[in-house]
C-alpha cells in the first residue's frame, strides 16, 4: 500500500509542516485516514497529504473546527486521568477494609511505558 | 406534549436516535485493535467514539427537557432490554468488514437523511444537538463512501461480493431504521418531526437506490425485496403485547426510481423488540454499571 506524508497546520496563519506518514489504497482514502490518525487529539486546524514523488499538497475540506471532535474528547488527554493514585489508594483501602485483594500483580518498578495505542 | 397514555413523545424519539448512535457505537468499537489496518482501527474507534457521544448529547437534552427522571449514565447503561429502542441493524454483530462497512454505509445514509430533517425541527435545543452531530457525520458519511467506492469499483471481485452480501444482510433491517414512532403524529403536528419516518424511508431508499445502481449493486436491492419480513422475537425483546409477527417494507423499483411497498405491522426495534443479538451486547456493554450503580470515575 502506497505510503502518503501528512501535513498539518496548528493555527490557520501557519504554514503547512510535516507531521508523519501513514499507508492508504489511495489519495481519497489517504485524506480520511490522515485526519484521526495525526489530528484526533486537536493537533490542528487544516491538513493535507502528499504522495510519493508529488509536487503539491492535496488539502483536506474539514473545518478546524471538526479535527479532533466537536463534543467531549476529555478522555482522550491525560488531563482527564489526574488524581488516579488517590483513587487508586482509595480502592485499595475500600477493598482492605472488606477484606479483598486484586489478584493479578502490579507491573515490576521501572517497567517501561505500554506500548498500546491510546484511543 | 402528550400522547394519549400521559408521555411526552419526544422521549421516543430522543431515545430512538440516542439508542441507535450507543448500539452501533458499541459495535463499531469492538472492531478496535481488529481493523484491516491500524489507520483504519483509528478512524473507526473515533466513529465509534463519535457516535456513542452523540448518544450522550441525546440523553442529556432528554434529561434537560424533562422528559426523564434518569441521568445520561442511567439511560445508557441501567435500562432494562425491552427499554432500548434501537433499530435490530444496529445491534447485528459485525461479522466481516464487508459487512460492517455496507452497514455502516446504509446507517449513515439514514442518519444523514433524518437529521437534515431534525435540524429544522420546532424544539430548538434538539435542532442544536442535530447540527453538532452533523458536524461529525459529515466525516462518517465520507468514510462510508470511500469504501463504498473501493469495494464496489476495486480491482477485486471478491471484495465485491462479500460487500453485497453485506449490503443484501443489512438491508430489509436498514428500512426498519424509519419504523414510525409512538406518537409520531402528534410531534410533526407540532412540527418536532418535520417529516414523517415514512417519508423519509422514501428519501433514503431513492438516495441508496441511485447509489447502488451507479455501482451496478442494485440487484441487493432486489435480491432482499424477495425474502425479508421476518424477524425472531427473543426473550431479549418481549414486550406487552406478545409475540406478534413483526415486518417492514421491501424496496422495489418503480416508475424509474426505488420505492417502498408494504407497511410496517407489530412491532420492532422502536418498540423493544430485539433480535438474539441484542442480550449478549447489553450484558456486556452494562455489566460494569449492574454491578456497581452509580459508580462514577
Amino acid at each position: 500500500m502506497p505510503i502518503w506524508d501528512v501535513f498539518g497546520k496548528r493555527k490557520p496563519d501557519d504554514e503547512f509542516e510535516w507531521v508523519g506518514s501513514i499507508k492508504a489504497s489511495d489519495l481519497e482514502m489517504a485524506l480520511v485516514l490522515a485526519r484521526e490518525t495525526h489530528f484526533r487529539h486537536k493537533e490542528g486546524v487544516a491538513y493535507a497529504v502528499r504522495g510519493h514523488g508529488e509536487q503539491g499538497l492535496h488539502v483536506a475540506s474539514y473545518g478546524g473546527d471538526e479535527l479532533g471532535g466537536v463534543t467531549d474528547r476529555s478522555y482522550r488527554r491525560q488531563e482527564a486521568y489526574v488524581g488516579v493514585g488517590r483513587k487508586h489508594r482509595k480502592v485499595s483501602q475500600l477493598l482492605a477494609e472488606r477484606g479483598l485483594t486484586i489478584d493479578r500483580p502490579r507491573p515490576p518498578v521501572g517497567r517501561s511505558a505500554a506500548t498500546s495505542r491510546s484511543g | 406534549m402528550n400522547r394519549s397514555d400521559g408521555e411526552d413523545p419526544r422521549l421516543a424519539l430522543v431515545l430512538a436516535l440516542a439508542d441507535d448512535e450507543l448500539i452501533l457505537g458499541h459495535r463499531h468499537s469492538e472492531w478496535t485493535g481488529w481493523a484491516p489496518h491500524i489507520e483504519e482501527d483509528l478512524a473507526f474507534s473515533s466513529i465509534a467514539q463519535d457516535e456513542i457521544a452523540h448518544a450522550r448529547l441525546l440523553y442529556r437534552l432528554a434529561r434537560e427537557a424533562g422528559l426523564t427522571d434518569r441521568d445520561e449514565d442511567a439511560l445508557a447503561l441501567g435500562r432494562e432490554p425491552h427499554e432500548y429502542t434501537n433499530a435490530v441493524l444496529c445491534e447485528r454483530p459485525n461479522g466481516e468488514w464487508a459487512y460492517t462497512v455496507a452497514r455502516q454505509y446504509l446507517y449513515d445514509t439514514a442518519d444523514a437523511v433524518r437529521l437534515e430533517s431534525l435540524a429544522g425541527s420546532s424544539w430548538r435545543e434538539l435542532a442544536d444537538a442535530v447540527k453538532v452531530m452533523q458536524l461529525e457525520e459529515k466525516y462518517h458519511l465520507d468514510h462510508a463512501r470511500v469504501w463504498f467506492e473501493r469495494l464496489t469499483g476495486g480491482p477485486s471481485l471478491t471484495a465485491r461480493e462479500k460487500f453485497a452480501e453485506g449490503l443484501a444482510r443489512a438491508i430489509g433491517e436498514a428500512i426498519e431504521l424509519f419504523e414510525p414512532l409512538a406518537g409520531e403524529a402528534l410531534l410533526i403536528a407540532e412540527g418536532v418531526m418535520e417529516r414523517s419516518n415514512e417519508e423519509l424511508l422514501l428519501d433514503w431508499l431513492a438516495r441508496v437506490g441511485e447509489e447502488l445502481e451507479a455501482a451496478s449493486m442494485d440487484y441487493v436491492l432486489e435480491r432482499h425485496a424477495a425474502g425479508v419480513g421476518e424477524m425472531v422475537p427473543t426473550s431479549s425483546g418481549d414486550i406487552a403485547g406478545g409475540a406478534e409477527e413483526f415486518s417492514a417494507p421491501v424496496a422495489v423499483r418503480r416508475g424509474g426510481r426505488w420505492v417502498h411497498e408494504g407497511g410496517f405491522t407489530g412491532s420492532g426495534g422502536r418498540r423493544g423488540r430485539h433480535s438474539e443479538d441484542f442480550l449478549p451486547l447489553w450484558e456486556e456493554m452494562t455489566a460494569l454499571y449492574r454491578s456497581h450503580p452509580g459508580a462514577r470515575w
